[in-house]
């Protein structure tokens, strides 16, 4: 059984509809992200979960109660804000026992429940600090250790590492994952981040204007977008515009001006105007065959290497390729090939 | 604001001016040390046996207390009141919260003798005229604005995560509000109200037209006492009342680290 | 949505309520007050009648406290503006500890009782005050001047008692300076006192105007300074208001002034409040 099920999920404020009748289910254990440009509703659907919001329709069942109406101090949840949300007035201690304390735990109980939270994000050696005298992803340790310590039937993360810098959030990412599988807690994360979506969930539901547009393992949801818009969203992608000319079989050939034909899938009428969305990765530069054209500017990153190559047709493309390939030693003016692998082309009509 | 030097005529301006501001303090305590029957500075002398008459006059006793039961009820209700109206604005639960806001703030811009002279004829017209709870309750509402204030303040500024964090974790509204609201907004809180306390220690204009028969305030019993001639024993209250409220704003300051209680 | 409205009403209701009692309706329950006649010995009369206001704009003596009482607002205003600024100016390039200190020193009067203050400045010019006495003493002057009962006491009063206020509202506005305007004019060449009067003052315009509208309306309502230094022969409208009030009994008369008073107080401060969102549109 499903230990969190959004049945037909809505948030509606005035005539706008910020979410639009959800559907999910998430399995015990498992690690779910809601996925999606700001403004798509999944933080709602979060404090909706939480019972901060209350829903204009639907329902919230966890571990298979219906929670839709419960206040958010019967839930039993624990939730990691963006903020960290530490009580500043409280000690490290005092914060982490804060949830064991309404649950009625005292004494050696609460000493051992806290120390063993505060062992689990291995910070046992700054019980006694105050919140401000802590760097920030220590604070957000402190904010999981606090979250997971009455043992929440369900863990919210609301974009905890949206305020770290970039090298504390692929720490704390895997601090996360760590204590998620440890505690075998199922989990709800919130994020705009597809990098931190894709590596941290076993599934990933892509949301757009209150609405889910994907629901899926991250490859998944990565190779096999199911609309224009997760093409667009996940992964980054050359959009290219043109007219269908051939179809059939879940194939597509689309015309794009200049007379190239891109072959792709997609679902398309017959001669509507579409365009294909293509991830950097899957336009391979090489000095042999395929699609002429000319090598205009080269970005060297590190492990990857960008190049953009202008077709003879006079459409561009952006390449991306890992140092070690082909297309490394590529150098702006030279005449080259270009290969588009069709599976990783998605024609979709415009703007969607 | 550049920093930088501050030419020497501009700062010798500035103290003077200063001392405009203190002159008058200083000199009401000094003359309240004067061994002499009228006000004298330098003082001719030094005794204290101005504060020992001042402190034996039951008059002067008599509405210290009273000051001091209305000022810490006033206060204490203003708050109570004050409080949940302050929550239910910052939580944007009523439409046109910034209005609202501004019409709690209105007993700011009327003329205090006005407000005086309409309340004594309203008490005067539902028969609580002397009432006592009648004045704290109009205290309370003349002190408001200063708690609405500091509190509203102190509320902008503080991270609706917290309260989302501590219901989550398992207490209602109310105990999120004592738990985690209060202890965040305290040095705010703290500071408006000693201001309101301060307010309604001072307050005369207002006041002296609803006291109960036979019963005064201390700035009353003060003003009473100056129109019926000035002697030494006023000044040794004054200074009383000068070191208290010097205490309150090293207080206030010391808890709240704002230096503009205002 | 309607849980939240009904919570909210709730938890405003006392507040609003306290003050709509003790506050609002008593305010408004002088307007049919002040349109009833008075009889000396008999009391207020039960027919309505507009010859309270009538008098504000016929009778010579409430000319003249009209005129003293709005004249008083306008001269402490003023003293205040021209003490106020070069105080706060100074205060407002203050750092650390000075600046803390200054501060204190300037609110401290603030929060200092109106009584206790009016007080002090009757120890001083009375005239067998500080200043007369020292003056005679040193024999610059035979006979005592007259400083209190009059025009000099009062404004002298007042001024001590709203200059903080003043100073604080100019403090704030100088602070608020952008950071570069004047290094700015100092850098296209104008000198310290062109830079004052062409960038720094009309910067500050906003804060001037700001504290000399909340002086002006503190300063015509104020009642505890011009009684105890006007005396009870050197009137303004708050303590003839409060004569009739407490002294004769004419609270027709009183309550019309009252009103007049209020609406004098308002109108600026409405008035101050168009003219300052013009002037934020504006720029």
């Amino acid at each position: 059984m499903a230990d969190l099920a959004l049945h037909r999920l809505s948030k509606r404020y005035g005539e706008n509809d910020v979410v639009a009748g959800i559907d999910l289910e998430v399995g015990a254990g498992e690690f779910v992200s809601l996925l999606g440009p700001s403004g798509c509703g999944k933080t709602t659907v979060l404090r909706m979960i939480a019972g901060l919001i209350a829903p204009s329709g639907g329902s919230v069942l966890i571990g298979g109660a219906d929670m839709t109406l419960l206040p958010p101090h019967k839930r039993q949840l624990g939730l990691v804000f963006q903020s960290y949300a530490l009580f500043p007035h409280l000690s490290v201690r005092d914060n982490v026992a804060f949830g064991l304390r309404r649950q009625g735990v005292r004494g050696a109980e609460l000493s051992r429940r806290v120390a063993e939270a505060l062992a689990l994000v291995r910070l046992p050696h700054l019980a006694e600090r105050m919140p401000r005298q802590l760097s920030g992803g220590q604070q957000q340790r402190v904010a999981l250790a606090r979250a997971v310590a009455p043992r929440p039937r369900l863990l919210l993360l609301d974009e905890p590492l949206s305020n770290l810098d970039a090298q504390l959030r692929d720490e704390m990412q895997i601090e996360i994952k760590r204590l998620q599988r440890e505690l075998g807690i199922t989990s709800i994360f919130v994020t705009h981040d597809q990098g931190e979506a894709l590596s941290l969930s076993d599934r990933v539901c892509v949301m757009n204007q209150g609405r889910v547009q994907q629901v899926g393992p991250p490859e998944d949801v990565y190779h096999n977008p199911a609309n224009g818009f997760v093409a667009g969203f996940i992964g980054r992608s050359n959009r290219l515009r043109g007219r269908v000319a051939m179809k059939g079989g879940g194939a597509i050939v689309l015309q794009l001006p200049g007379g190239t034909e891109l072959r792709g899938l997609g679902d398309v009428p017959l001669g509507a105007e579409a365009e294909a969305i293509i991830r950097h990765e899957a336009v391979r530069v090489t000095e042999g065959e395929g699609v002429p054209g000319v090598v205009v500017m080269r970005a060297f990153a590190g492990a990857r290497v960008q190049l953009l190559v202008r077709l003879d047709t006079g459409t561009e493309l952006l390449s991306e390729a890992p140092t070690i390939d082909d297309a490394y030693p590529l150098q702006p003016g030279m005449r080259v090939g270009v290969d588009i692998d069709p599976r990783a082309v998605f024609i979709a009509e415009p703007g969607r | 604001m550049n920093e930088g030097r501050i030419p020497t005529v501009l700062l010798l301006a500035g103290a003077v001016i200063l001392l405009f501001l203190l002159v008058p303090v200083v000199v009401v305590v000094l003359a309240a040390f004067s061994n002499t029957e009228y006000l004298a500075v330098p003082p001719q002398g030094f005794t204290l046996r101005w504060f020992a008459q001042v402190l034996q006059d039951e008059t002067y006793l008599a509405s210290i207390r009273f000051s001091l039961v209305l000022a810490v009820t006033a206060t204490a209700l203003a708050a109570v009141i004050a409080l949940p109206a302050c929550y239910a604005l910052h939580q944007r639960w009523l439409p046109g919260a910034e209005t609202i806001a501004g019409l709690l703030m209105s007993p700011l811009i009327f003329p205090a003798v006005v407000v005086g002279v309409a309340l004594l004829q309203y008490a005067a017209m539902v028969g609580l005229r002397g009432s006592f709870p009648f004045l704290v309750l109009v205290h309370a509402a003349i002190v408001s604005p200063y708690i609405v204030r500091t509190v509203l303040g102190s509320l902008a500024g503080f991270d609706p995560a917290l309260e989302d964090a501590a219901r989550v974790l398992g207490t209602t509204r109310a105990g999120a509000f004592a738990l985690v609201v209060l202890p965040s907004i305290r040095p705010g809180l703290i500071a408006g109200l000693v201001f309101a306390f301060i307010t309604s220690f001072d307050e005369f204009t207002v006041t002296v037209f609803l006291l109960p028969p036979g019963q005064a305030t201390l700035p009353v019993t003060m003003f009473t006492a100056i129109e019926q001639g000035v002697d030494p024993s006023v000044a040794a209250v004054s200074t009383l009342m000068i070191v208290v409220t010097g205490l309150l704003l090293l207080l206030s300051e010391r808890l709240s680290g704002a230096s503009r209680p205002i | 949505m309607t849980r939240e409205r009904t919570a909210g009403l709730l938890l405003i209701t006392p507040l609003g309520l306290v003050l709509l009692l003790a506050f609002v309706a008593p305010v408004l329950l002088m307007l049919p007050t002040s349109l009833h006649g008075y009889v000396p010995g008999r009391g207020i009369t039960p027919g309505w009648t507009l010859e309270n206001y009538t008098a504000l704009f016929t009778d010579s003596y409430y000319h003249e406290v009209l005129a003293r009482t709005l004249g008083l607002g306008l001269g402490v205003t003023v003293l205040c503006l021209l003490l106020g600024y070069p105080l706060a100016f100074v205060l407002a390039r203050l750092r650390g500890a000075a600046a803390a200190w200054v501060t204190i020193l300037v609110v401290f009067p603030l929060l200092l009782n109106v009584v206790v203050r009016s007080f002090g400045w009757i120890s001083l010019l009375a005239n067998r005050g500080l200043i007369n006495n020292a003056l005679v003493q040193f024999g610059l002057i035979e006979t005592p001047l007259r400083m209190m009962f009059n025009l000099t006491g009062v404004m002298v009063g007042l001024t001590h008692i709203f200059l903080p206020f003043m100073v604080l509202m100019l403090v704030a506005a100088l602070r608020a300076l952008p950071r570069d305007a004047e290094a700015a004019a100092a850098a296209l060449g104008a000198g310290p006192v062109k830079t004052f009067f062409l960038v720094t003052l009309p910067l500050t315009a906003p804060g001037m105007f700001a504290g000399s509208v909340l002086v002006f309306v503190l300063s015509i309502s104020a009642l505890v300074t011009p009684r105890l230094l006007g005396g009870p022969t050197y009137r303004v409208m708050s303590t003839v208001i409060y004569d009739q009030f407490l002294g004769t009994l004419e609270w027709p008369a009183g309550a019309a002034l009252a009103f007049v008073l209020t609406v004098i107080a308002l109108l600026i401060v409405a008035v101050a409040g168009l003219v300052t969102r013009r002037w934020t549109l504006a720029r």
